[in-house]
């Protein structure tokens, strides 16, 4: 320490001295020296190297720890090498910048204080132009608090709140009159929110916030760029509320499911464009409360991607003004919500003659010029009711609100105002929007390596060069392809072809017969369906269906997206009319409705999520379907959900809601059972728990009808498949090599994370069959087809991490 | 379940019927990071800028920031009983018209009001040499003309 002290003094001395006597260029070259600072170097105490050093000098500071807290008081670069600690031993703010210019690299901060009162930080910034770059914020409150601190950059950092109850986090990120901030390609976790208020003409630019309250919170503030962006599992996406002119464009906002669960929201913001941004599986895609609130402003919700959320677009009463064009609307659970209930107006759904693409558009397009003859309405009349008493919600899937709607389609009397006209519904989806996985740098040359290689090892040519390639592959980071041999000889046992070789347990391989084998032997038929057929308007969804499924069996409806699954199941429930014959136990649905459902359990791909308890539903169900609650409580124990009784079946997480979706489907002990996509929303714990109840069901005899597009619960749960494809059965089969006209391969692909949903989509808009499993990808191929996925993957930039090319088998 | 409801509804209907003064409603149980406010629809996290209120059939109006209450009701004009805010430093309830106000920009509210409600005079006070404001009562709070902090 005095050592360093008398350094440092003798620093300044010296500087000094060079300033009075060389006033200019002298004292520059000065200001651009560099001073190390370390734990064994005669400057080791940061503090003092800070205090001391003049403007403009660079601290060249080394790996170790330092205690907190830090006032750079005086514009400094500040590098770190090797991860130096900074660490506010759970006191106050750790690092403050109160000077302007001061750069900060490099550096672990951690541990600050607790305090809201007085916004305890890792990095607190209360100056204009500070970089605050490559650091870890770990353990801190609030992570980087921009405080009167404009054209400001954050970038490249990594920020991790307190372990708290999200309630009492602070912000990750907050912005308070900073204009012109720039935050670029950080990693923000477990925060409260990132706040940007106040501050005009913030970009926000390759972020990856996850775990929050809010991902992003705009208030007050004007012109911002939000862009490339990915934002996931908060509470809520992107919130902008009481601003102006914000741009949001190609970001990922999915899994964004709290209590509220927008995607992205807009309270009484003015100018907003949101374009190419795909919104996922959110509890509501976009939300629009009074926005835009001037006259004469319009808001622009264009060419996103809007799917797989509880609802797509959630708006109020008052919103008006907005054009919401050019969107692809898919398979949301509710496509269009007032909230409150209400009609709504001035809003426009076409922009130079095209309108959205809506996946439950049942018209068609006879001139073939890509938009719908017949204008798309949506005038559910049970979902109009919800939008006014939420709680209905819960009969989604119910005869009664079966009823109300065939009521009115039936009856114009009955009819509901549509909520949604759109006068040009485009008939295929949109393009894939830019979002990050398009931005990768220096990916074509992975892909198009992998194609290469891919084409040399199909060839038969790979042999000579499979060593050396794939070990310059391995030292690029990028695992060594396997292309296993072409099954020879038996025809398509699993094991026979190696394969399946993550499938070979004991116990599947029986299975794997029963798959085969039509029917279970010597059981009576429970459902019969003889020419089935559906049209969705003039589309037809079903063609001359005709199967059996006998008492205890699993069946499973397997095909791809579109094949018509779901549709056979709104068809043996009656929940749709069809042409041809049902029977269930002899009874047809359409005319034994009642006694028909009596026997069925009926599992929906997602419980309505509601704010009723637990135990309230239960009893509810349990009354309506005649069954002692004594028995149903027993029911929630066996499921072990009756720790949640008390609970808002909102609060339960996917896995829960799908056992608990499970348990009242079982109340009254009804012999068939019917699900929907039972495990599409649940993670792999949640979804091994779910089969696991599944098997000991279908092992108890009772007869159960599914579908999925998920090869392994087909594997583990189903004794025969029905394949579907185009609303057509397709003939179980199982390939040879010989059978060359037919045959076709399934090429297995590794993405990175986060990029399977994205790259089904794109797989299956060219045409190809996909199934999805977490990271995995299984795409059906012709044998001279089999690079197109790669070139797909790699227009879009997503990267193929590994992949292996196998004989399709069976189905 | 028939008994259960039947006694249920009984007990809500002699609950209903025994009318609700303002003196016998109890402030609400907020679900931090759950239950949403009433006027901007954010979600409620900091307890020490909470507010409610209630209507004489106890219809229960929550809010995150004791100015979005101040704004509700301008805008809504709803006829409420009585109106709690949290004290700032216990985070405990208090009747409205009992607190102290601290008006400051340096309070940083959920939604930028810089409202903060004290039990007493002497602890506003402690909380204004620190931060700086003008103190008030409710009367002059609420019949103040209120609007949200300007961006610049």
């Amino acid at each position: 320490m005095t050592a360093m002290s008398g350094v440092a003094r003798l620093a300044a001395l010296a500087f000094t001295a060079i300033t009075v006597l060389f006033p200019t260029d002298a004292a520059n070259a000065w200001a651009q020296t560099t001073l190390t600072v370390c734990p064994g170097c005669p400057l080791n105490d940061l503090h003092t190297a800070v205090r001391q050093a003049p403007d403009g000098a660079t601290l060249d500071v080394r790996g170790g720890l330092y205690p907190g807290p830090l006032l750079i008081d005086r514009p400094l670069t500040l590098i770190g090498r090797d991860w130096p600690i900074i660490d506010g031993g759970g006191q106050g703010t750790v690092v403050t910048i109160s000077a302007p210019d001061v750069r900060f690299e490099g550096f672990v901060v951690r541990s600050s204080g607790s305090s809201h009162d007085r916004e305890d930080s890792g990095i607190r910034v209360q100056a204009p132009r500070a970089a605050i770059v490559r650091n870890q914020v770990l353990d801190a409150l609030f992570g980087i608090y921009l405080e009167n601190a404009p054209d400001s950059l954050v970038e490249h950092n990594l920020i991790v709140g307190k372990e708290l109850p999200e309630p009492v986090r602070g912000d990750g990120l907050k912005i308070w009159y900073s204009p012109r901030a720039q935050v670029l390609d950080n990693e923000l976790h477990d925060i409260r929110d990132a706040l940007v208020w106040y501050s005009d003409d913030t970009v926000v630019q390759g972020n990856h916030i996850s775990r929050a309250r809010y991902g992003l919170h705009f208030m007050y503030s004007q012109r911002s760029l939000v862009e490339r962006n990915v934002i996931e599992d908060n509470s809520v996406g992107i919130y902008l509320m009481y601003g102006a002119h914000q741009t949001v464009r190609f970001n990922v906002l999915q899994a964004n499911r709290g209590p509220s669960g927008y995607g992205l929201a807009l309270k009484e913001t003015d100018g907003v464009v949101a374009e190419q941004n795909l919104i996922h599986r959110n509890r509501v895609g976009i939300y629009i409360d009074n926005s835009p609130l001037s006259p004469d402003i319009e808001n622009r919700i264009i060419g996103n991607w809007i799917s797989y959320n509880d609802t797509g677009l959630l708006l109020t009463p008052a919103t008006r003004r907005n054009r919401i064009a050019g969107n692809t609307i898919l398979e949301n659970l509710e496509t269009v919500a007032v909230s409150g209930g209400g009609r709504l107006v001035d809003l426009e759904w076409v922009e130079d003659g095209r309108g959205n693409f809506w996946s439950d558009y049942a018209g068609y397009d006879a001139d073939r010029d890509g938009i719908g003859d017949l204008p798309y309405r949506d005038e559910p009349l049970f979902e109009s009711m919800t939008d006014r008493y939420p709680i209905l919600q819960f009969f989604r899937f119910s005869l009664a609100a079966t009823a109300i709607d065939l009521a009115a389609r039936a009856v114009p009397l009955f009819r509901p105002e549509p909520r949604v006209t759109d006068p040009a519904p485009l008939v295929a989806p949109g393009a894939w929007p830019a979002v990050p996985w398009w931005s990768g740098q220096a990916r074509w040359p992975h892909a198009l390596l992998a194609i290469g290689l891919l084409t040399l090892g199909a060839t038969g040519l790979a042999a000579p060069w499979h060593k050396r390639l794939f070990g310059r592959l391995g030292v690029m980071g990028i695992p060594a392809p396997t292309l296993r041999p072409a099954p020879t000889g038996e025809t398509g046992s699993p094991g026979a072809n190696g394969t399946r070789g993550k499938q070979s347990a004991p116990g599947v391989e029986l299975r794997r017969e029963a798959l085969l084998t039509p029917g279970a032997v010597g059981q009576p038929a429970v459902i019969e369906v003889e020419h089935l057929t559906k049209y969705y308007g003039k589309r037809l969804v079903l063609d001359d269906l005709s199967f059996v499924v006998h008492k205890g069996e699993a069946v499973a409806l397997w095909g791809p997206n579109g094949a018509g699954k779901t549709t056979v199941l709104r068809c043996l429930l009656g929940r749709t009319s069809y042409t041809g014959e049902i029977h269930i136990d002899g009874l047809s649905p359409n005319r034994d409705g009642a006694r028909v459902r009596s026997r069925i359990g009926y599992v929906p791909q997602q419980l309505p999520v509601l704010d009723l308890e637990v135990g309230d539903v239960l009893e509810l169900v349990a009354a309506l379907r005649g069954e002692p609650v004594e028995r149903s409580w027993e029911r929630l124990a066996s499921f072990d959900l009756d720790h949640t009784a008390s609970m808002p079946i909102r609060s339960l997480s996917g896995g829960m809601q799908q056992r608990l979706a499970l348990v009242l489907a079982l109340v009254g002990d009804p012999p068939i059972l019917f699900l929907d996509e039972p495990t599409a929303n649940l993670d792999a714990t949640s979804r091994e728990e779910l089969l696991r109840h599944l098997q000991a069901l279908r092992d108890g005899g009772r007869t159960i009808v599914f579908t999925s597009h998920r090869h392994e619960d087909v594997w583990r749960l189903a004794t025969r498949v029905i394949r579907l494809e185009y609303g057509r059965q397709a003939e179980p089969r199982v390939l040879t090599p010989a059978v060359s006209a037919e045959r076709r391969l399934a090429l297995s692909l590794k993405l990175e994370d986060g990029a399977a949903v994205a790259a089904s989509h794109l797989l299956q808009a060219h045409g190809f069959t996909v199934y999805r499993h977490d990271c995995l990808l299984r795409v059906l191929v012709e044998p001279d087809h089999k690079a197109e996925p790669f070139l797909l993957l790699g227009q879009v930039g997503i990267r193929v991490i590994d992949f292996s090319l196998e004989e399709a088998n069976a189905w | 379940m028939r008994p259960r409801v039947l006694v249920l509804l009984g007990i809500l209907l002699f609950l209903a019927s025994c009318g609700q003064e303002s003196g016998q409603l109890k402030p609400p149980e907020i679900r931090y990071g759950r239950d949403t406010c009433a006027q901007c629809g954010m979600i409620i996290s900091d307890p020490r800028f909470a507010a409610a209120a209630a209507t004489g059939d106890g219809t229960m109006s929550i809010f995150d920031d004791i100015g979005d209450l101040l704004a509700y009701r301008k805008k809504n004009r709803p006829e409420w009983a009585v109106i709690w805010v949290h004290d700032y430093n216990t985070q405990e309830w208090l009747r409205a018209e009992d607190a102290w106000y601290l008006l400051s920009p340096a309070i940083h509210s959920p939604m930028g009001w810089g409202i903060a409600a004290f039990a007493s005079e002497e602890a506003a006070r402690a909380r204004q040499g620190e931060l700086g404001g003008e103190l008030l009562r409710w009367e002059e709070l609420s019949s103040r003309e209120l609007t949200l902090p300007a961006a610049h």
